[in-house]
């Protein structure tokens, strides 16, 4: 080859690379983690539903961008005077991406093959209230409960409840079939995720592309040279204001379902004692955290919920900074010298957090000392094991409070108060009343410091300026990119 | 004999590697589960992954399937290990080549240079630089080379890889920044070798010689210092290879390359043993390999090696 050629070629590669973003019905979206597998229905990873809720799966329900339910197979549903039986009305014509019709069924197959027992569903417990599905007609599916289950709804809107058929569900890890208006086209692993438009499909992308960009630097090269249009969340906070100032992107900072916390061990010495647990919330200056880890993104908590959800009461009173009010406490504990360790998962908030918090419980006279871990570690060691006194981490399911409620969870938090209280909102169908209780749930988690509340952890979006649509919160790990377009 | 040592060794780290990695913290099954697992379903996961399973019985079954043929199959993405492998060499593999000749076309004539003219100005600028490109990590100046070339000129992509299928071509652009970022240090250090082995032959009778049958210095040193000095530029060559077989772990980061560093990774963070075990084996032989054909290389080299073996 020539000296010329190459140079014609690098030019038409060139060309080829700048012609892609000027295509106009494709995007490249940038995610950190790559998902194990694309079937929904059978991994708790959010990496799962980040690709493929909404756009190649569906559900009897969704979550919109307000976090609110909608129709989405089933066109409408009636609900017995005893809240125990659920009537959904299927959407007539919907088929599968192979060519097969979705009809109550599919909807059988999918919700017994998920309270099956080798069911490797991740949520189980959002089904376990189901007693039996029947299919009085292919378009008319009767659901069943053991007992009034007020959530009903909202859990069949998760991913972990996506329709699935029978012919191909055992294939949907590595090619899945949905009935979305977008299909599986390819997946190399370690790089790309690759959807496309059904035929048909009433949405404006042909094409989307998904690709996992974990290193932050990696991240912030891929936005500034637009070889990726959009972050639905940036792994870079610090990158943000260079972005905020170039007007080729949009940067847009949202809420997520994502509740950090201190976690402690409720069960270890000396933390079983209240007045201990309460010392460590007034000794941390949650601003200061935000803006010494988190580049000044995140809201304040003061229980484990969500401030995006109607039923947020703010109780960051009930722990607020004062540590005078802490060494106090920990006099009346009689604690003194007391050294701990906080065991660190990987992501950047908690490593971050640690530090800034290690500094704001030596104010009170506790030494912390750090100890990073893997994952896979602390998954092994603090999460199943409980051999940990405290922790960092940030817990993204929505609407998760009932975490507080279960047996042998790793705060080692037991008590029978709560677990009625949360069995009661699990039964009430009235939302009104449902977020009253909900309330009084915050609160008793406040009052009894389970853990120190940190902060709601921020969605930083960041995108082309010319791109619409992307949703600006995550009420679910998921990027819906049916409604996302680019301008003319 | 060199051949039994190399299969010898092979037998070792394998159950070295099985070992090691089975006594690592982290449990599989929880891992693919995350914080919302319940006992049931990880029980359920840990039937079906073969977790279940003693220890020797999986050890046993790693070794007889690879005799097959058979690496196993990925826990993380429930496909066959030596499909992935497959899939991320032909990324890794070109890169470490492209690397090498990085090192080598930079390295080999900077040191020439350096060796030729040495104590004076040009030798030490060259060694300067070489000083700097040693100490600079290569992820840092992986991101230098993407604020330069992809950012503000704009003239390679910032990391990724578009395949093989989309061409030639933009295949190897997507690789030029890596491969820079990974080859430029170890230029650096060939660029040592090969001065010093250039200064301590130069100063051997048959250059002289050969400056006296009117040869110039350079081309005393060419013709003849060069071919001397090639030995220690040949092994650390092959030392090189491993360092850049391990570089790729960053560098596949930085540029978000789907190669076999990257795979590491991955594989580590998920404890996908059965990747990872293939992934490592697959290494150490090739660090074999490399080693028997530098053996090779520096006999016939070196015929005064060939008498002694």
């Amino acid at each position: 080859m020539r000296w010329s050629d190459l140079l014609l070629g690098s030019a038409l590669a060139l060309a080829a690379m700048g012609g892609a973003a000027l295509g106009r019905d494709t995007v490249a979206l940038g995610v950190v983690l790559e998902p194990p597998h694309l079937d929904p229905t059978a991994g708790a990873a959010a990496a799962i539903d980040e690709i493929v809720y909404a756009n190649l799966f569906q559900g009897l329900t969704r979550i919109d961008d307000a976090g609110m339910v909608q129709p989405q197979l089933a066109e409408y549903w009636t609900i017995s005077e005893d809240g125990l039986n659920y009537t959904f009305h299927l959407k007539e014509g919907v088929t599968f991406h192979d060519g097969s019709a979705f009809d109550s069924a599919d909807v059988k197959f999918t919700i017994e093959r998920a309270l099956a027992k080798d069911s490797v569903n991740a949520q189980k417990g959002l089904f376990e209230p189901i007693e039996s599905v029947e299919t009085p007609d292919p378009l008319t599916a009767l659901i069943r409960l053991k007992r009034p289950t007020g959530q009903f709804i909202w859990n069949l809107a998760w991913g972990d409840a996506v329709m699935v058929a029978p012919e191909s569900a055992d294939t949907n890890k590595t090619s899945p079939v949905g009935t979305g208006p977008f299909r599986f086209e390819e997946w190399r692993q370690g790089d790309r995720v690759v959807l496309t438009r059904r035929e048909g499909a009433d949405v404006p992308l042909a094409k989307v592309t998904f690709r996992f960009i974990a290193d932050p630097a990696g991240a912030t090269a891929a936005m500034m040279a637009e070889d990726v249009d959009a972050f639905s969340n940036f792994p870079a906070p610090e990158a943000l204001p260079q972005f905020e100032a170039d007007p080729r992107f949009t940067v847009v900072v949202g809420t997520t379902e994502g509740e950090t916390i201190l976690a402690i061990n409720n069960a270890a010495k000396p933390f079983d004692d209240v007045r201990v647990r309460r010392a460590i919330g007034h000794a941390i200056d949650r601003q200061a955290l935000i803006e010494g880890a988190m580049m000044g993104y995140g809201i304040p908590i003061g229980s484990h919920f969500s401030p995006s959800h109607p039923a947020y009461v703010d109780l960051t009173g009930t722990s607020a900074y004062d540590p005078d009010r802490a060494r106090q406490l920990l006099a009346e504990a009689g604690v003194e010298d007391l050294q701990v360790t906080i065991k660190l998962p990987p992501p950047s908030y908690a490593r971050r957090s640690g530090e800034i918090v290690q500094a704001q419980l030596a104010e009170i006279g506790i030494q912390a000392e750090l100890e990073p871990m893997e994952w896979a570690q602390w998954l092994e060691q603090v999460f199943t094991n409980k051999d940990y006194q405290l922790t960092i981490v940030s817990h993204t399911e929505p609407l998760d409070i009932d975490i507080y409620a279960r047996d042998d969870y790793y705060f080692n938090f037991n008590d029978q108060g709560f677990r009625t209280l949360v069995a009661e909102v699990k039964e009430t169908t009235d939302e009104a009343q449902r977020n009253v209780l909900y309330g009084e749930a915050q609160e008793m988690l406040a009052e009894k410091a389970v853990n120190a509340f940190l902060f709601e952890l921020p969605k930083h979006g960041l995108w082309n300026a010319k791109l619409e649509g992307m949703w600006v919160n995550a009420p679910i790990q998921a990027n819906d990119m049916t409604g996302v377009r680019w301008q003319e | 004999m060199r051949l039994a040592v190399a299969a010898a060794t092979l037998l070792c780290a394998s159950v070295l590697v099985f070992a090691a990695l089975n006594v690592l913290p982290g449990d599989p099954a929880a891992v693919m589960l995350g914080t919302e697992a319940r006992p049931d379903t990880l029980a359920a996961l840990r039937l079906q992954m073969g977790l279940d399973q003693p220890l020797v019985v999986r050890w046993w079954n790693w070794l007889a399937g690879i005799f097959k043929g058979d690496l196993g199959t990925s826990h993380t993405y429930g496909v066959p290990v030596a499909d992935l492998v497959l899939a991320r060499a032909v990324v890794s593999v070109p890169l470490a080549a492209l690397a090498l000749a990085v090192a080598i076309g930079i390295g080999i004539p900077a040191g020439l240079f350096a060796g030729s003219r040495q104590g004076r100005m040009a030798d030490a600028l060259t060694m300067g630089a070489a000083q700097i490109g040693l100490a600079v990590p290569s992820f840092w100046i992986g991101i230098l080379l993407v604020l330069l070339f992809a950012i503000l000129l704009r003239w390679l992509p910032a990391g990724g890889f578009p395949g093989w299928a989309e061409g030639i071509l933009p295949a190897i652009l997507a690789l030029l920044l890596p491969a820079l970022a990974l080859g430029l240090p170890q230029a650096a250090v060939l660029a040592r070798v090969t001065r010093t082995a250039i200064v301590e032959t130069a100063r051997l009778d048959f250059v002289r010689t050969g400056r006296a049958f009117g040869l110039t210095r350079e081309e005393a040193l060419r013709r003849h210092a060069l071919p001397n000095a090639l030995p220690p530029i040949v092994t650390v060559i092959g030392l090189q290879f491993s360092f850049l077989l391990a570089g790729t772990v960053i560098v596949e980061n930085v540029f978000y390359l789907p190669g076999l560093g990257r795979l590491i990774f991955q594989s580590i963070g998920g404890r996908d043993l059965p990747t990872l075990m293939s992934v490592i084996m697959l290494l150490v032989a090739t660090v074999i390999l490399v080693n028997l054909v530098v053996d090779l290389a520096l006999l016939r080299l070196d015929p005064r090696l060939r008498l002694r073996g």
